[in-house]
């Protein structure tokens, strides 16, 4: 196996990795706007988290390392929570205790960033937060299908008088209820990676 | 909710795992392999059982009296990891076997969200002691069981053809799908007076 192919299999079993890290986040992600706003509170803990624990941590051991990075965590999960119930308090309530369950998530994805020197705090800050979009855009792929097959809506941000809210008719009259359960949730993310894989299938990349 | 309730209710009808997809990670990573899937399992079971106990103590004599509720999460994080470093010490003090069984996997552990899950929804539905280390102990031993049903599924699909771009991770995620679904009959078959 050539080494590109090796880059390309690593960084393809990584995002599978990372959206599976956050699988509490992936049950909830019933509608595009909680995908949203589940993706924007991943990727906030996961790089402050990253910054403190560089800074506060340089001189400690792996292990101190690591249950300072799960006490960061837990701290900026639960701010995110506090954040979330006064910003978008309906969100919040469709989330539940979800959120912050995703909190283990955080350490399982940010784990090998927490534990390395504050001097390659540039480098090791822009993979984090290239993870956390990953993750924010996994959710939103599988969160729009499982809403589109579920509701017959698609449902994103509301900007002035647009509700934020696009209506599929067809779907909307024949809603697959199983499309929000968390074996949808499963089924869905599954086809949507054969799915991706299939397009670089097709594109030669493998 | 009675302990046959409790029992019925996390290892089959609401099996954390593959009904509210907690725990998933190490439950896919593990897809081919029965051993692995035993040996993070009993670790769960073990940890699971302690933590339940130890984080209801948390709630009711520390937070709760001090009005701190809100801060469960970091608590119960900081004892779920203080419970698995501690469980790895004994084991390593006690019985090489133990430890050589649950050390590869305290990491899995010390953040399994299936742990905190069950813990949080101990103190929402108001778990006594008892029922909270029964509760623990039910969602680890359906961990133990997902676990092992999907390894099984894994080895066997090993053997069978699968589409290209459906092999690994795609395939397993689509097997813990139809395992979920199979799942959900469960929950019309406990009786009312046994799920309380």
């Amino acid at each position: 196996m050539d080494a590109p192919a090796v880059t390309a299999r690593q960084k393809r079993v990584s995002l599978v990795g990372l959206l599976l890290g956050v699988s509490p986040a992936l049950f909830v992600a019933t509608r595009g706007v909680n995908a949203l706003a589940l993706g924007a509170a991943i990727l906030a803990v996961l790089a402050l988290s990253t910054v403190l624990v560089s800074l506060i941590g340089a001189s400690m051991s792996p292990r101190g390392r690591l249950l300072l990075h799960i006490f960061v965590v837990a701290v900026l999960v639960t701010g995110a929570d506090f954040a979330l119930r006064a910003l978008a308090p309906a969100v919040r309530r469709e989330l539940g205790f979800y959120l912050q369950l995703s909190a283990s998530g955080c350490v399982i994805v940010g784990r090998e960033a927490a534990q390395r020197p504050a001097r390659e705090l540039g480098r090791t800050l822009a993979q984090v937060v290239g993870a956390g979009l990953g993750i924010g855009l996994s959710l939103l792929g599988v969160a729009c299908v499982r809403e589109a097959l579920g509701y017959g809506t698609v449902t994103l941000v509301p900007v002035g008088s647009f509700r934020g809210v696009f209506r599929i008719a067809p779907l909307a009259r024949h809603p697959a209820a199983v499309a929000l359960q968390a074996a949808g949730a499963l089924l869905i993310a599954g086809f949507l990676l054969g799915l991706a894989r299939l397009v670089a299938l097709r594109r030669g990349k493998t | 909710m009675s302990y046959v309730g409790i029992v019925a209710t996390f290892v089959l009808a609401q099996n954390l795992a593959l009904s509210r997809l907690l725990g998933l990670c190490p439950l896919v990573a593990i897809s081919r392999s029965r051993e692995r899937a035993l040996a993070i399992g009993c670790g769960i079971l073990f940890v699971g059982s302690l933590t339940g106990m130890a984080t209801w103590a948390v709630e009711r004599l520390v937070l709760a009296p001090l009005g701190l509720g809100s801060l469960e999460m970091v608590a119960f994080m900081l004892v779920l990891a203080g419970v698995s470093r501690s469980m790895e010490a004994l084991a390593r003090a006690t019985s090489p076997i133990l430890h050589a069984i649950l050390a590869p996997h305290v990491e899995h552990t010390m953040t399994n969200s299936a742990i905190l899950g069950v813990c949080l929804i101990a103190v929402e539905s108001g778990f006594g002691v008892m029922q909270s280390f029964v509760a623990a102990l039910a969602a680890a031993g359906g961990f133990c069981l997902a676990a092992l049903i999907l390894a099984s599924i894994g080895g066997k699909l090993e053997l069978e053809w699968v589409p290209r771009p459906l092999r690994g991770a795609p395939i397993a995620l689509v097997s813990a799908g139809l395992l979920a679904l199979a799942f959900v009959a469960f929950d019309g078959m406990i009786p009312a007076g046994v799920a309380g």
